[in-house]
């Protein structure tokens, strides 16, 4: 299975134990360093998509601060498409930085 | 305060399931994301308004293309029975009803409306074939051939193919549009007029903006763009081509529609 980003940091934002909606939008702005900011309906609609692949599920409502809140918490079956994905990603990286370093004599500066 | 009215307003996007199980959630993490910026509670509202159409796109597309192009003709015999209904009622208001003999072509084409409208689909579409029949030996009335043909075939989709919703009687506050599209009519010479012009600059423009979200109407509007296309091509040489314009319209309408459920159907990455 291939994650667009925003559903794959998402996805491992959730590595260390289930969250609540705004805690995945900030831990997902960690883990990028700031590259993805989820808006709110962008991250409403990856966890429905994900519950619905089995990749998540969501626990019971409950009341924080005045906020109704849920949390998601990330199914075996995510951890190993996560892991796979991360793995994919990897070797995708690995990949292209062995051919970078291989050829870097032989462009011109 | 504002804000939360605001984030409530932008809820309405999403389908009512979506917004029963998940609206406050939403609100409350669209509220905690946005706190401390402005800009950024309005791209939040954006993408949450956007979120929501796809939602509803995603979930009018499950059903298929078949219940889609299905729905799309009862909602069809909505509309043409509601142009009936009003090109009759404002040849009473201007006094001079056609086909005075018969009242029963008037009273199965309200009763099919009142009943398509609460949501008796199957009941609607018998009233509605009965309304056809009365329609088809009446011998007052301009449409002809096509006209009943196209009556005949939304009343057997509403009979054949109901639509899968709970009766609501809420719904027959379109009769408001229907007296209001009468009231109109009845202040011109060709009280039928009225009721195909308000469909063309009312009713089409907001169904081609819903196509992308819902189908349902754009293709009901073909259909009755295709009908109107047969009438055009069989007044004159004039109107032919016209006509055909129309016809084309509607079968591109409708394969954009079903393009666009096929492709909502096929899954997406998450």
């Amino acid at each position: 299975m291939e994650f667009r980003t925003p559903s794959y940091f998402a996805l491992a934002a959730l590595i260390d134990g289930p969250l609540h909606g705004y805690a995945i939008v900030r831990r997902t702005g960690e883990l990028s360093n700031g590259a993805v900011r989820l808006s709110t309906g962008t991250l409403y609609a990856l966890l429905e998509r994900a519950i619905d692949d089995g990749l998540v599920t969501a626990g019971r409502s409950y009341v924080e601060h005045g906020r109704k809140r849920r949390d998601y918490t990330l199914t075996a079956s995510g951890r190993s498409a996560l892991q796979a994905e991360a793995e994919r990603l990897a070797r995708a990286g690995q990949t292209v930085t062995r051919r970078l370093r291989e050829t870097a004599r032989r462009v011109p500066q | 305060m504002m804000r939360e009215r605001l984030g409530r307003a932008a809820l309405h996007a999403f389908p009512e399931t979506v917004r029963a199980s998940r609206g406050e959630e939403m609100l409350g993490t669209l509220l905690d994301v946005s706190a401390n910026s402005r800009s950024r509670f309005v791209l939040e509202i954006i993408a949450l308004v956007g979120a929501g159409l796809t939602a509803r796109a995603i979930e009018s597309a499950k059903p298929g293309a078949r219940r889609m192009l299905a729905d799309g003709v009862c909602l069809a015999a909505i509309v043409l029975l509601t142009m009936f209904v009003s090109t009759d009622l404002g040849d009473r208001i201007r006094g001079n009803p056609w086909s005075p003999s018969s009242p029963w072509p008037h009273i199965l084409a309200g009763a099919a409306l009142i009943l398509a409208l609460i949501g008796y689909d199957r009941l609607a579409g018998a009233t509605a074939l009965l309304f056809t029949a009365s329609l088809a030996v009446s011998s007052g009335h301009n449409g002809g051939n096509v006209t009943v043909g196209a009556f005949g075939i939304c009343a057997s989709a509403l009979l054949l193919t109901p639509r899968r919703h709970q009766p609501d009687v809420r719904r027959l506050t379109w009769l408001i549009v229907t007296a209001g599209v009468a009231l109109i009519a009845s202040t011109s010479d060709d009280t039928s007029a009225a009721p195909v012009i308000l469909a063309v600059l009312v009713l089409a423009p907001v169904a081609l903006a819903l196509l992308p979200v819902d189908p349902r109407p754009a293709i009901a509007c073909a259909l009755l763009a295709a009908w109107f296309g047969i009438v055009l091509t069989q007044k004159n040489s004039e109107t032919f081509v016209p006509g055909l314009i129309f016809m084309a319209a509607a079968a591109v309408i409708v394969a954009i529609g079903t393009a666009r459920v096929h492709r909502l159907q096929t899954h997406t990455p998450v």
